[in-house]
């Protein structure tokens, strides 16, 4: 009985501990379940977010095949559209469906982006500007179900279903077809501008440096927008802010001073110094192609003069037409004295007419020495040497930059000439040199769009982009941009 | 008397077994969902950056404010689109989709301790209002506005011990921090 007795009671003891000991367990595991349940919901839910991401960069790849082949249309009409349906150069709306390369390791293994281009948006000045619409789509991993996604609620309270902000499709897409895996799609909508052929779409562009202090600044304004001008003319109370800056080195090289530029300040790499007071972007990635100036090739050249040295009498030069404009070979252009200076002139006043001055040596202005241009004279100069301007300059009585360019030739053997400013007359015209350095130390205005190897402007100068030069030689010509970006979130 | 006492012992060894891990489940959990509302948080404020027109951040940097255009025809009465988008237009170089002067405002802020979106509707004046993150409690936020760039970040405080409820640097070790490059060229 003894022995009886103590088995019993050995039997209890044991069966306690291990009701205990399952208990234990069974708690443990259920709160190891609740624990790992919820975070594989937030798991599932990092890697819809994360392609949720993906399917944006996938629609931004496909807007990116869309300009890539845009702007390839400029040079290669025919091939640019391969792949595209159709494929010919004009025929839109035009779409293409790719899939991308996957990234390795964890998330999805799948994108693929399908792209519209239209042609159905034009300006006021009928250029086309294209709509690209790309969707862009990434397969979710893992299970087919929603991860931690709490419906949104408004602020008092209601749920607000439709405001989901990644919205996956688990069974079927938003056309009711049936998907063999989940997927998330993101839409966008971008436009492009087709591109000014004009080379003056900035201020001031240098193959250089460029150094400002002592008060210079640049801004902008539009000739042809009365809400952007006043007559036609700079207006500061009508100040625009793309008075860009750039250069097409190294930023390390150049330095702004602290100077007021109401537009970018770009540079190719490095950092442009002391760009406190640059009131739009500073941008590093900037690149461009500044081609030489080529010595003009002119017909019909004029007899005489041949040069314009300190004439003892006015010398007034007549324009021509457009299609025969009067074409002029100088030696060189100096004037020094304001009762005699170089005037071109229309052959009726005000009659739309033109002048092509080729000037084989120095341009200078100074004393009370000036250059007059009328109105309704477009004037066009070539200079291969040295510009020196001291006087009270250039009179470009148009009062349009668009009317007066000079072009500074560019030394075949790579030397690099010099354009020095020391007067503080204003200058109203655009000027082609990439191969002259720009010393200015006068105060006056120069309203137009200015091309340099390099620019030191130390005086108290305003230099206004005149945005309606961006607008020369037409549209497209030099590519497309991205001028708008929005997303469908629907 | 020893049975007793072992016994006792081993249920007090149980017992803070059981509130330990209970704690730290409710402190895993309650990390997990900061984590996931940090996420959504930074996904909403990415998705309206990308397709701003004007950015404004608040002196305090709490408060972001963007307008986009607005792009749909029709919304319902939570300020969901419900429409199809617009034909855009040009007007200058400038692209523009509905009432240039009317775009959708859309400001970033706290209350308490959610994080709201309040959108409004240039054209019908509608404003809706919608928590986008309310599961953690101590949220923050953070703007800088570098022009063309907007970083963001946000924080919680994570509660795995009582010692890191409103622990500052137990916050800065949950910072997620965002860069949106605005698409748009800004008018602002």
């Amino acid at each position: 009985m003894p022995a009886a007795t103590n088995m019993k009671t050995h039997t209890h003891e044991s069966g306690s501990t291990l009701a205990m000991a399952l208990i234990t367990m069974a708690i443990a595991a259920f709160a190891s379940a609740s624990v790992f349940y919820v975070i594989t919901n937030r798991y599932q839910t990092t890697f819809h977010s994360a392609s949720w991401q993906e399917s944006l960069l996938v629609a931004e790849s496909g807007n990116d095949v869309a300009m890539a082949a845009l702007n390839a249309s400029l040079s290669n009409p025919s091939t640019a559209w391969t792949g595209w349906t159709p494929s010919d150069s004009s025929t839109f709306p035009k779409t293409f469906t790719g899939t991308f390369p996957s990234h390795s390791g964890d998330g999805n293994n799948k994108m693929y982006a399908s792209v519209t281009v239209d042609s159905g948006v034009t300006d006021s000045n009928g250029k086309v500007w294209y709509r690209i619409r790309s969707k862009g789509t990434a397969e979710l991993p893992g299970l087919r179900r929603v991860g931690y996604e709490p419906v949104i609620l408004a602020a008092d309270g209601s749920k607000n279903h439709k405001s989901f902000l990644r919205k996956l499709s688990f069974n079927k897409d938003v056309t009711g077809g049936v998907l063999h895996l989940p997927q998330v799609t993101r839409s966008i909508e971008v436009l492009a501008q087709p591109l000014s052929a004009s080379i003056f779409t900035r201020a001031l562009v240098v193959r250089n440096y460029m150094s400002m202090s002592g008060g210079a600044y640049t801004d902008s304004f539009d000739s042809t927008d009365p809400t952007k001008s006043t007559n036609g003319q700079y207006d500061q109370a009508k100040r625009q802010r793309h008075g860009d800056v750039a250069s097409n080195v190294s930023g390390n090289l150049s330095n702004l001073r602290s100077s007021y530029v109401y537009g970018n300040a770009s540079s190719n790499g490095g950092v442009i110094a002391n760009t406190q007071n640059v009131q739009g972007t500073v941008y590093n990635n900037f690149s461009t192609t500044i081609s030489p100036v080529s010595k003009p090739t002119l017909s019909n050249i004029a007899s005489t003069p041949t040069t314009i040295y300190n004439p003892p009498a006015p010398v007034t030069l007549t324009a021509g037409t457009a299609a025969s404009p009067a074409n002029f070979k100088l030696a060189a252009i100096n004037v020094s004295n304001g009762a005699n200076p170089l005037i071109l002139a229309a052959p009726s006043p005000g009659q739309d007419s033109y002048i092509n001055i080729w000037v084989t040596g120095n341009i200078t202005t100074s004393g009370s020495g000036f250059i007059k241009q009328m109105p309704g004279v477009h004037l066009t100069i070539w200079v291969e040497g040295d510009v020196t301007v001291s006087g009270s300059a250039f009179d470009n009585e148009n009062g349009y930059a668009s009317y007066l360019q000079i072009n500074g030739v560019s030394p075949s053997d790579s030397s690099t000439n010099k354009w020095t400013v020391s007067g503080d007359a204003n200058f109203i015209g655009v000027v082609n040199a990439p191969a002259y350095a720009l010393t200015v130390s006068g105060g006056g205005n120069y309203m137009g769009a200015l091309i340099m190897l390099n620019a030191t402007l130390s005086g108290a100068a305003g230099y206004h982009y005149d945005e309606s030069l961006g607008k020369l030689g037409g549209g497209g010509g030099q590519g497309f941009k991205v001028a708008s970006w929005i997303e469908d979130i629907e | 008397m020893i049975a007793s006492g072992v016994s006792a012992f081993m249920f007090a060894g149980i017992l803070t077994t059981m509130v330990t891990l209970q704690r730290t489940c409710a402190g895993t959990i309650e990390f997990s969902r900061g984590t996931t509302d940090q996420q959504r948080a930074l996904d909403y404020i990415s998705r309206d950056l990308h397709r701003a027109l004007t950015v404004t951040v608040s002196s305090t940097s709490q408060t972001l404010t963007v307008t986009v255009p607005d792009t749909y025809t029709a919304y319902d009465a939570q300020g969901n689109p419900t429409g199809t988008i617009v034909a855009p237009s040009i007007s200058g170089a400038k692209v523009n989709y509905g009432d240039a002067s009317k775009p959708l405002t859309i400001c970033y802020y706290l209350s308490g301790n959610k994080l709201l979106r309040q959108q409004t509707i240039g054209a019908t004046n509608a404003v809706s209002t919608m928590v986008i993150a309310d599961s953690v409690e101590l949220i923050q936020t953070s703007f800088a506005d570098l022009t063309s760039v907007v970083t963001y970040s946000v924080t919680f405080a994570p509660k795995m011990t009582l010692a890191d409820y409103g622990n500052s640097q137990a916050r800065t070790a949950t910072t997620l921090t965002g860069c949106t490059s605005v698409r748009n060229a800004r008018r602002d």
